[in-house]
């Protein structure tokens, strides 16, 4: 993943492949530092799996051995002198952060976040997707919720 | 050319199993971003790079590459190395930079 957009596609594929149907994705921008939270009700994560997460060659896919998403958030992450916390609950959902600072030299860049977003609630209608951006005093928020309700019949 | 010729040619430190440099390969890919290998490099190919992570292994796996040669003398850990055994993808190492290696290499591949 090259760019924070990719990063919360991939973040919220895992979401819905947990079943999840409400996904909240918070994106924080400070002086130096960024905070990404996606937050799921999915099916969560076994307390005994959640140190495995972190494995490359740890994956619950059948179709291959390999599950590079969550190294390489923590591996981008960590070259952007931040970290990755995963906290998740079986039958409730799971919550990840990564925090990065933006001015570190091996920060990766934004990408386009306004087109991730707007793929990820056009692709997954019958999931909440809720994106919020804060950035000093600018703050931006939008659901898929919001949207349908103001559409009513219209489909996403 | 065969992974062993190639480190007996140019020096080639071997981190890995010996058993592992029977393999093939057939050209190198030069580059230190992760997706960027995994959305480039070719089968069988050598990875050239500094990046010495395990997830530096489980995509040379994923990728099918013959191996990974760190250069600036960077050396894996021993969980790396023993991962890289696991997964049958040798770790090569030199001193040289990765403009000196990749260099090298290349004449290495297309003089013989």
């Amino acid at each position: 993943m090259k760019s924070i957009a990719e990063h919360i596609i991939d973040i919220s594929q895992n979401s819905i492949d947990a079943g999840a149907t409400n996904i909240q994705i918070t994106l924080t921008i400070a002086l130096n530092n960024l905070i990404l939270k996606i937050k799921d009700n999915g099916k969560g994560i076994k307390q005994e799996d959640l140190s495995k997460i972190e494995d490359p060659f740890f994956t619950t896919k059948k179709t291959r051995k390999i599950g590079l998403g969550i190294p390489l958030l923590i591996h981008n992450s960590n070259a952007a002198e931040g970290s990755v916390v995963i906290q998740s609950e079986i039958g409730v959902g799971t919550e990840i952060t990564a925090t990065m600072n933006p001015n570190a030299i091996d920060m990766i860049p934004m990408g386009n976040i306004a087109d991730a977003i707007s793929w990820l609630i056009s692709n997954n209608s019958k999931i909440n997707i809720q994106f919020s951006y804060n950035e000093k005093e600018s703050n931006f928020s939008i659901s898929t919720s919001e949207i349908m309700s103001q559409q009513n019949e219209l489909s996403i | 050319m065969i992974l062993s010729d190639i480190a007996h040619h140019l020096d080639f430190h071997n981190f890995s199993e010996t058993e592992l440099l029977k393999k093939d390969c057939t050209g190198a890919y030069s580059s230190d971003i992760m997706s960027d290998v995994l959305g480039y490099a070719k089968e069988n190919q050598l990875w050239i790079t500094i990046q010495h992570s395990n997830i530096a292994i489980a995509i040379a796996s994923s990728k099918k590459l013959s191996a990974i040669l760190l250069t600036n003398g960077i050396v894996p850990t021993t969980e790396t190395i023993n991962i890289s055994n696991r997964e049958k993808i040798p770790i090569l190492g030199t001193n040289l930079s990765t403009f000196d290696t990749a260099g090298k290499l290349y004449n290495l591949f297309t003089t013989i």
